[in-house]
């Protein structure tokens, strides 16, 4: 029997939640994330909501844990920050529900999918691959959420800044050196 | 030449090498580790068909009436076992399980982790395969008992009404609802040969269990 | 400079070069082990046998399929008859070493989804008429929509994730493995001549050489050893088993690779300390007893 629904979206907001210790209920922390969650995004006239099932997802899995201020903080400001882009996204394209998003593209799904990567490597939930299903775990490796679509990694921000002053460090110090033992007859010292 | 430049020198020149990478390619390799540490876990992943049973584990205390303080519950993981779920006139005796993947099937009947769990005063969504734990529903008759015994108590439901309806119809199923309630469903027809694309509904009004407080 | 000084900026340039040896070294041992092992295709694919691949991805698939079509009303036994006669291991062998290949081809190959799919059809259709149950059009499409789920369950399974990008990764990765590998060979065959005019009078030339293999051994060994101390190889985040198999031991073989490689290193190094203990010894003054006179 197949599953009846499971949408990248919840899949990715569940994953934002994250615990220390276990203990069942919503703390106040929890209830502020929550509630952040059931606003919506008010735009073109209408407030887009999350569809109750991944709201409920979210309690299910919030129920289990338990956040810190901090924790629930950050995570609202991923909310916040995944809210934003949704608003931009729905006043570009006059979009008034979730399903008319989905249309507009994957840029939009990989901005969100970044917020959640980052809420991911602070919290205890780990992001993988069951084939090509999208599967949220806890340190234990236990599922906690799975997903239809996968998941895009985001980006480095190295600078090749590092590299070359190392190599050109390399290059002087050996030059350097070589510079010395022949000007100082270096090769003669038995 | 003093011994321990034999032991010393390799390791400075060590030390030195490991600075210069982590000073060339460090950031680069932070983004690197972050990303791999998704990649993996705190302990070997579990690729064998075995799931935690708190309902066992718990079978002192359960009770059918009254307020608990989600505090006092232990909530079930996905993929744990944390009840049984029986239909009165049916040879419906199943297993229970938080989660509704093939593995959870192919044990007992899953609640949708979507959903809500008994006590929460939501929809109660639980599926199961036609040809095993639920290859009786169709025997369900309006006014029976559905009673889930979970890991933190006992519930019991009124069947109010059973349908055939597609799988893919949002109608079969109020998940926004604040009025407890459950929803079985399987595939149909019961002996049907393929994948079809119909859904068997047995639908229960709350009768007694109780109730979870999830703000304390 | 007075002759102290210049002994300690002998020491000093022959330090710098001896180190820089150890570091150009490292990192050709880097490009080498991994061009030789993850790059190479005849290494996966030994990886692939050796870790029992097929059959694990044999036993998913069957899994899978007793799930789906249990539901469908094609129970566990009809799978034991049936099953190695859709799914041998010779066709699964063949997809497996087809998505290997297009893995480090960067080309995207077929599987045999769709073969599997008409052989599922088949066999569905064939056992519906054994049971006596009526075929119309509503039960082919029943059937069709069975096969079709499991045939795609099979097909993802084969398939490797990512296969593109990480194929994409693979084949550009080759040629500036091997430029590297070439360049930092030149440099750290250069660091060992610059080394040995440097001590053609001192005759120390092999302890810094020395120096050079031993950093390099070291380099090479330390975080291999960590991670497989760590064990942390072991709890990659994989849920196929067999997938979970075959990337164990592709990493687990590198990673020795990487040790086998120190192991040389270090042996040459101490060959060439032997050699250079040998040769002053052979240099030593004769003892004092020897001018004794006679008497």
């Amino acid at each position: 029997m197949k599953r009846l629904l499971c949408t990248l979206w919840i899949s990715m907001l569940v994953v934002l939640f994250s615990a220390n210790a276990f203990a069942a209920g919503f703390n106040t922390h929890e209830q502020s994330v929550l509630s952040a969650l059931r606003s919506g995004v008010s735009v073109n006239g209408t407030t887009i909501q999350l569809p109750a099932q991944y709201l409920n997802q979210a309690e299910n899995y919030l129920n289990t844990v338990d956040l810190t201020a901090e924790q629930a903080d950050e995570i609202i400001g991923y909310i916040g920050h995944a809210k934003s882009l949704v608003r931009e996204e729905a006043q570009k394209t006059g979009a008034t529900s979730i399903a008319e998003l989905k249309k507009s593209g994957k840029t939009l799904l990989n901005q969100i999918v970044s917020d959640v990567q980052k809420a991911a490597a602070v919290a205890d939930l780990k992001v993988g691959y069951d084939k090509n299903t999208l599967v949220g775990t806890d340190a234990s490796g236990k599922t906690v959420f799975s997903a239809a679509k996968p998941i895009k990694k985001t980006g480095g921000d190295w600078q090749p800044l590092g590299l070359i002053a190392s190599a050109g460090t390399l290059v002087v110090l050996a030059g350097g050196a070589l510079w010395a033992a022949r000007r100082f007859r270096l090769y003669e010292e038995a | 030449m003093p011994a321990l430049s034999f032991i010393g020198v390799p390791i400075l020149f060590c030390a030195i090498g490991y600075l210069i990478l982590y000073l060339s390619v460090g950031s680069l390799l932070g983004t690197a580790m972050s990303f791999i540490d998704l990649a993996f876990l705190q302990e070997r992943p579990q690729h064998h068909a075995e799931y935690q049973n708190i309902f066992e584990e718990q079978a002192e205390s359960r009770p059918d009436t009254g307020k608990l303080k989600a505090s006092e519950i232990t909530v079930p993981g996905f993929g744990d076992q944390f009840g049984k779920l029986t239909i009165e006139g049916t040879q419906v005796d199943a297993k229970l399980f938080f989660g509704d993947s093939n593995q959870e099937f192919k044990n007992g009947v899953g609640v949708y982790n979507g959903s809500g769990l008994p006590g929460y005063g939501k929809t109660v969504l639980i599926g199961g395969h036609n040809n095993t734990f639920f290859h009786d529903l169709g025997s369900a008759r309006e006014g029976a008992v559905i009673t889930v015994e979970t890991n933190y108590g006992t519930y019991r439901y009124e069947i109010t009404e059973s349908k055939v309806l597609q799988a893919t119809d949002q109608s079969a199923y109020d998940l926004e609802t604040a009025e407890e309630n459950i929803v079985l469903y399987t595939c149909y027809p019961f002996d049907a040969l393929g994948l079809t694309q119909e859904r068997y509904f047995v639908y229960g009004s709350y009768l007694s269990g109780p109730q979870i407080d999830l703000y304390e | 400079m007075n002759h102290e000084n210049k002994r300690r900026a002998a020491w000093a340039v022959n330090g710098i070069f001896s180190f820089l040896l150890s570091f150009f070294l490292y990192l050709a041992i880097l490009c080498l082990v991994f061009s030789q092992t993850i790059l190479q295709e005849g290494f996966a694919r030994q990886i692939l046998a050796e870790s029992r691949y097929v059959s694990l991805l044999a036993g998913e698939i069957r899994d899978e399929f007793i799930a789906y079509g249990g539901v469908g009303g094609f129970e566990e036994a009809f799978w034991e008859e049936k099953f190695s006669q859709i799914v041998s291991e010779e066709m699964l062998e063949a997809d497996a070493a087809r998505q290997l290949h297009s893995l480090y081809t960067g080309t995207s190959l077929e599987t045999n989804e769709e073969l599997v799919h008409s052989s599922l059809y088949t066999a569905f259709l064939e056992e519906a008429v054994r049971r006596g149950t009526a075929v119309d059009a509503d039960k082919e499409n029943d059937l069709q929509s069975l096969a079709e789920t499991c045939a795609e369950v099979y097909g993802e399974a084969v398939r490797i994730p990512y296969a593109d990008r990480i194929g994409g990764l693979l084949v550009k990765a080759k040629t500036p493995l091997y430029a590297g590998l070439a360049v930092l060979a030149c440099l750290s065959v250069l660091c060992a001549a610059i080394i040995t005019w440097l001590n053609r009078k001192s005759g120390r030339c092999l302890y810094w050489l020395y120096g050079g293999l031993a950093g390099a051994a070291l380099l090479s060994a330390v975080v291999p050893l960590g991670i497989l101390f760590s064990r942390k190889i072991g709890k990659i985040g994989i849920f196929s088993q067999a997938m979970y198999a075959f990337s164990t031991l592709l990493l687990t073989r590198t990673l020795y690779a990487f040790l086998l490689a120190a192991g040389i290193l270090l042996l040459l190094a101490i060959v060439l300390l032997a050699v250079q203990g040998i040769r002053r010894a052979g240099k030593r003054p004769p003892l004092e007893t020897e001018n004794v006179p006679k008497g």
